[in-house]
């Protein structure tokens, strides 16, 4: 290699890193540092009441035999409960999401008068903090007063009213449909965004050789979208498996919902196991890192 | 000429008909949440709920709006948002320009880096944000909230640029600056605008996530000089006996400014300049 060359990819590496790095360091302050705490304590009998007396005790927060009993978190029932609701709900919810948020931005996507008032209107239960709207559906779910059996006792469809929320058979039903009701305005939003990209051509092309609507979405516009589903699919995923405030609203202290996160968070401060907690939110972590890992191979995600 | 309008106006109303379901569908708590706060108070817990108000008042609008300190809380808010989405924009693009451009080494292991920060719950996080605002005395400073929001969104905005980047031909800034232009100069004149819309896709999405965001807030925020929206709501909702007629209120006088957002920025939504023209 000629010393030009090299002079100049270092200093084109050295100016990448100076872009790169303003941001690294933030993050590495106000992100690994609790993180490695967390992993910290989760080895450890630290409780809640002064964080700086404890012990180490090794994996016994994870897994324990004593006195010929199992203990820890992994053994256990609604820790497994926790990580199945997690996946069910991040699995099904981010589908649908995807599904509609697709149709949606289609239609969006399409010149016609009035369309910015409808793009706007569309994304407002995104703008709906997940408090109030989990409060809403609350309200309208309610057994007694709620408008959602009224509509569905005046249809027939129902000959009693449900507690919808409280009910184990239809709460992490309720929890995914009002997940999906208020997340796929932001799919819609990103795939708008990504429709932007598609070179008109294309379409123009396709349109005058007759060919099919859905063989152009299937060829054409489904792969050129790929970069923008992938990240969509990526950070909504990361989203959904920490799904928490939504389930703390909606169905509180309801064990047919717990989360991952919930779980986390109850023995955290609400229990009084702050060392467990720590254990089961290390776990939680190690689980969306395995699955981010998996599903990047899977997606064959380029990182480099 | 008048035909195609004609046309336009036709196919128009047909799209709005084909449309109008999921409108209703997705825009329908929200009409209960209105309906509720024109409701006088004893309306509101009836069974069978009634449809519509059977009187209307509007009172609670006003009444909320002055208990709530409403126009300190929402200035509050809007700083908050403005402080993490200009942060968050300012240092992301570079970086993504940077991830999309150059080929270096831990390229793949920062990206992967970024999506580590979105993979542990908030509530881990609270444990250590809250010792190190202690440390450096920022409870109480909105700025350094708005600082932590633009650090957590930082991962998507990066994402989301250099994906986006990742479709604009190289040759475009290349031709720029073989005729003189310094590379900032071709970034905002020639990049930016074709990467307009993602621009609008980060904006919108820290906006939202800022405007939304209460369990930092709750750790950090203590004087009420200082309350954000959500606070406020919080607080409305933790009294014994809820005023749905006054949150319901509240919840709509503060979602105006993130409605009022979006009707700008969906505007933006489109390439800034047709890569066709300048190939």
């Amino acid at each position: 290699m000629k010393p030009s060359s090299v002079s100049l990819e270092t200093r084109r590496v050295f100016s990448a890193w100076v872009l790169v790095s303003p941001m690294l360091l933030i993050l590495l302050f106000v992100a690994a540092i609790p993180l490695v705490r967390t992993f910290f304590f989760s080895f450890t009998d630290v409780s809640l009441d002064d964080l700086s007396v404890y012990k180490f005790v090794f994996f016994q927060n994870y897994i324990d035999f004593f006195e010929g009993e199992w203990y820890g978190v992994l053994v256990e029932s609604v820790w497994w409960k926790a990580v199945y609701n997690t996946l069910v709900f991040a699995l099904i919810s981010v589908v649908l999401e995807v599904f509609f948020g697709l149709l949606v931005a289609l239609f969006l996507n399409v010149s016609f008068k009035g369309r910015g008032l409808l793009r706007a209107a569309v994304l407002i239960p995104w703008a709906i903090p997940t408090i109030v709207s989990a409060k809403m559906w609350a309200w309208m779910l309610n057994d007694q007063f709620g408008i959602i059996n009224d509509i569905l006792l005046k249809l027939h469809v129902l000959s009693d009213p449900i507690a919808w929320t409280s009910n184990y058979k239809t709460s992490l039903f309720v929890i995914i449909m009002v997940d999906v009701w208020k997340t796929t305005p932001f799919m819609a939003l990103l795939i708008l965004a990504g429709l932007q990209t598609l070179p008109q051509d294309c379409y123009r092309a396709a349109r005058v050789d007759g060919v099919h609507p859905l063989r152009v979405f299937f060829r054409v516009t489904l792969p050129l979208l790929r970069p923008t589903l992938v990240v969509a699919i990526i950070f909504r995923m990361l989203d959904a498996l920490r799904v928490f405030d939504l389930i703390y609203v909606l169905t509180p202290s309801n064990e047919s919902t717990v989360s991952m996160s919930v779980f986390a968070r109850q023995y955290l401060f609400d229990f009084d196991r702050f060392a467990e907690g720590s254990a089961a939110s290390t776990l939680l972590f190690l689980t969306i890192c395995l699955l981010t890992i998996s599903a990047l191979r899977i997606g064959k995600v380029k990182l480099g | 000429m008048q035909a195609s309008t004609k046309l336009k106006l036709r196919k128009s109303i047909l799209y709005w008909l084909a449309l109008l379901p999921m409108c209703l569908l997705i825009l329908f708590p929200f009409a209960v949440a209105f309906t509720t706060v024109l409701k006088p108070l004893n309306e509101i817990t009836k069974t069978p709920p009634t449809w519509f108000p059977e009187k209307i008042r509007l009172d609670s609008f006003f009444e909320i709006w002055d208990k709530s300190n409403a126009s300190q809380v929402i200035l509050n808010s809007v700083f908050i948002c403005f402080i993490a989405v200009s942060v968050t924009s300012l240092l992301s693009i570079p970086a993504a320009y940077a991830l999309c451009r150059f080929k270096f080494r831990g390229k793949g292991i920062y990206k992967f880096f970024l999506l580590i920060t979105q993979m542990f719950s908030p509530i881990v996080l609270i444990l250590g944000l809250f010792r190190l605002m202690i440390f450096f005395d920022l409870l109480d400073s909105l700025l350094a909230l708005g600082l932590v929001y633009a650090a957590f969104n930082m991962a998507f905005a990066i994402w989301m640029f250099q994906s986006y980047f990742e479709t604009i031909p190289p040759d475009l800034e290349e031709a720029a600056q073989l005729e003189g232009a310094t590379a900032l100069r071709s970034l905002v004149t020639i990049f930016l605008p074709l990467a307009l819309p993602a621009l609008v896709v980060v904006t919108m999405f820290v906006f939202v996530n800022s405007w939304n965001e209460f369990i930092i807030a709750l750790s950090t925020l203590r004087s009420s000089e200082f309350f954000t929206v959500q606070l406020k709501i919080v607080e409305l909702i933790g009294y014994y006996t809820v005023r749905w007629d006054y949150v319901m209120a509240f919840v709509i006088i503060s979602s105006l400014p993130v409605i009022v957002v979006f009707i700008i920025l969906q505007r933006f939504l489109i390439r800034g300049l047709s890569m066709g023209a300048v190939k």
